[in-house]
């Protein structure tokens, strides 16, 4: 393991932790606040236009959707999966790499678990809003009904509301735990009073005893522990929606691995598309330095090339089973396969720039390599979801689809309620975990 | 088990400059005989636990009660929802089935433990409680930023030897017993 957890620069010896936290907290207060401000507001728009288009879906019906039969699922689904997809890249960071020691990823645990959280929320509204009825979500859990009618598990769909939730809450738990130490350090250092008190209550009475300390890494070894298979498991029941189903093009046993390694594909360029502004925004190139970029676009070649195998295997099933409609989906040129070369150019050709070390090293260049992956997985699911559905088995069920103006609204109204969290995390947190930085420094 | 929250609540404490002092001054408190002992650091010292001799963490313990928990309530549930009270064909599978209500109870299982966890250490660091006597002592925030601060227990036999080894720049806190 290097050393450069932190690149030391002019800020002193190794000794003065005082002033190596300090810095570290000092460095996360936004000096840029008219940047700051204007990318706000402008991602509090899209937010309020999102809230309208949600109003004005649920108050008109699911009609207002380009849905219909038989892409009854179509930027509903779509869009879940994008999100869930990208909520995968925290959690791996935060847990699997804690797990195996990867001392690196600590700088950029914080900002990439936050990035998790926002990520699942947006993921949930797209299901809650395809039951085009929302105000019965409650209907998917089990509760003492008077009807008599509960949920069906045998079906794929409790499934996903049980992974979600789960993955949500042991997500959202794990975060918070590793934020106490530092909640505690911006009580006591934090300069004004309202400041003191807000983080007081989150800081929970952290006084940093060695009965605590002891406690809370256990809990938080053991919290990495379970977000780890979960990390696995939420991706591959989302693809059990699809494997089980019988539609040409889902029913297989690839979907749950693919769906996993494309989900941590997706996960690491959306982290790599938040990273780097942000290190640039708030001048922490010192923290997270270009080896951080190296790995995260390291393990983006890694699971791409996982992603691309699957391309292969899905192919070659589809063309090896001898199914004549499972040759007609991937032989057949249709105005959708404009989508699948897409997704092909983005997630296949794209990211083998990223052999190049010197590539890796670049943050720009991993900026746009990042842009391209994000468009690239969209489209996979567009692909995955839209082109099966739309050609069926039987020719007379075939139909085609396309979005309406509220599902294109919709999708972009996430990204800028997405980007309000983000912004707002970056204002009130403290997304660089300090505490556990300033650990690792003490050690050397 | 040993009672939840600090091991000290009323005693003495004094602040060391660094992680070797601190190691340094708990093993000489331990050498003069001294048993309840408490520190305060900015992050968590490893050696320490075995200084002062710390009891291992039993946090896995209610882990595993919550996993299995979680997953046993959770098979039970749907047994009874979909194989009982609800019996209906979906897919053509029977009733009661045991690969479909696999997944929920693995999640279930993950997530009872996940929250046994969480609650335990909230229980055992006493971390629902935002306000402790040490608190009290001047200059003790510095145990968040880079203090290291040790503390006896004012009811421990040999507190006397204690406050010798903390020296002179030691404060009561907690009041007496």
């Amino acid at each position: 393991m290097s050393k450069a957890l932190v690149d030391r620069g002019d800020r002193g010896d190794r000794g003065d932790l005082g002033a190596f936290r300090d810095s570290l907290f000092a460095r996360q207060k936004i000096v840029r606040l008219r940047l700051w401000w204007t990318a706000f507001l402008v991602a509090g728009a899209l937010t309020l236009g999102l809230a309208a288009l949600v109003a004005y879906t649920v108050a008109t019906g699911i009609g207002v959707w380009g849905n219909t039969i038989p892409a009854a699922w179509a930027f509903g689904i779509i869009n879940f999966v994008f999100w869930i997809g990208i909520g995968h890249a925290g959690t791996f960071i935060s847990a699997i790499l804690y797990l195996l020691e990867q001392k690196w990823r600590t700088s950029i645990s914080r900002i990439t678990e936050t990035m998790t959280l926002f990520a699942v929320v947006q993921a949930g509204l797209f299901p809650l809003l395809h039951l085009g009825r929302p105000w019965f979500a409650y209907w998917l859990f089990p509760y003492p009904a008077a009807m008599g009618v509960y949920p069906q598990t045998k079906s794929a769909l409790p499934w996903d509301a049980a992974a979600v939730t789960t993955y949500l809450l042991v997500s959202l738990l794990f975060w918070f735990l590793g934020l106490v130490p530092d909640f505690a350090a911006l009580r006591d250092h934090a300069a004004p009073r309202w400041k003191q008190k807000t983080y007081g209550l989150l800081a929970l009475g952290w006084r940093g005893s060695a009965s605590g300390w002891r406690r809370w890494k256990v809990a938080y070894l053991m919290l990495a522990g379970i977000a780890t298979p979960l990390v696995v498991s939420v991706h591959s029941i989302v693809a059990s929606d699809f494997a089980i189903g019988n539609v040409t093009g889902w029913h297989s046993t690839l979907m749950p691995a693919f769906f996993v390694a494309g989900a941590i594909f997706g996960g690491f360029a959306m982290a790599l598309i938040l990273i780097i502004p942000v290190r640039v925004f708030f001048g922490l190139e010192d923290v997270i330095t270009r080896r951080h970029l190296e790995n995260c676009a390291k393990l983006m070649l890694v699971t791409g090339s996982v992603v691309a195998y699957g391309y292969l295997i899905e192919a070659f099933t589809s063309w090896y089973a001898g199914s004549p409609e499972e040759r007609y989906l991937v032989t057949v040129s249709r105005p959708e396969t404009v989508i699948w070369w897409v997704m092909i150019a983005c997630n296949v050709v794209v990211p083998q720039l990223l052999w190049a070390r010197a590539i890796r090293r670049r943050p720009r260049a991993l900026f746009a390599i990042a842009m391209f992956v994000t468009v690239g997985m969209w489209a996979e699911r567009y692909v995955i979801i839209v082109r099966s559905l739309e050609r069926d088995f039987l020719p007379s069920t075939w139909g085609d689809y396309s979005p309406t103006w509220v599902d294109l609204g919709i999708f972009a109204g996430t990204f800028g309620f997405f980007a309000f969290l983000f912004l707002g995390a970056l204002r009130l947190l403290p997304f660089i975990p300090v505490t556990e930085l300033a650990e690792q420094e003490a050690r050397g | 088990m040993t009672p939840a929250g600090d091991a000290v609540v009323r005693g003495v404490v004094a602040e060391l400059p660094d992680e070797a002092a601190l190691l340094a001054a708990a093993r000489a408190l331990r050498a003069s005989g001294v048993t309840r002992i408490e520190a305060y650091t900015p992050y968590h010292v490893e050696e320490l636990d075995e200084v002062i001799g710390a009891p291992r963490s039993r946090l896995a313990v209610l882990a595993a009660v919550g996993a299995l928990g979680g997953g046993v309530g959770a098979y039970a549930l749907q047994w009874l929802l979909d194989a009982y009270l609800y019996p209906i064909d979906a897919g053509g599978r029977p009733p009661h089935m045991v690969l479909p209500f696999v997944p929920i109870t693995i999640e279930m299982a993950f997530l009872g433990a996940g929250l046994c966890v969480v609650a335990g250490v909230l229980w055992r660091a006493a971390l629902v409680r935002l306000w402790a006597p040490v608190f009290e002592v001047p200059g003790f925030t510095s145990a968040t930023r880079a203090g290291f601060w040790l503390a006896v227990d004012v009811r421990d036999p040999a507190i006397a030897a204690a406050r010798e080894v903390l020296g002179a720049g030691a404060h009561d806190f907690g009041g007496q017993p």
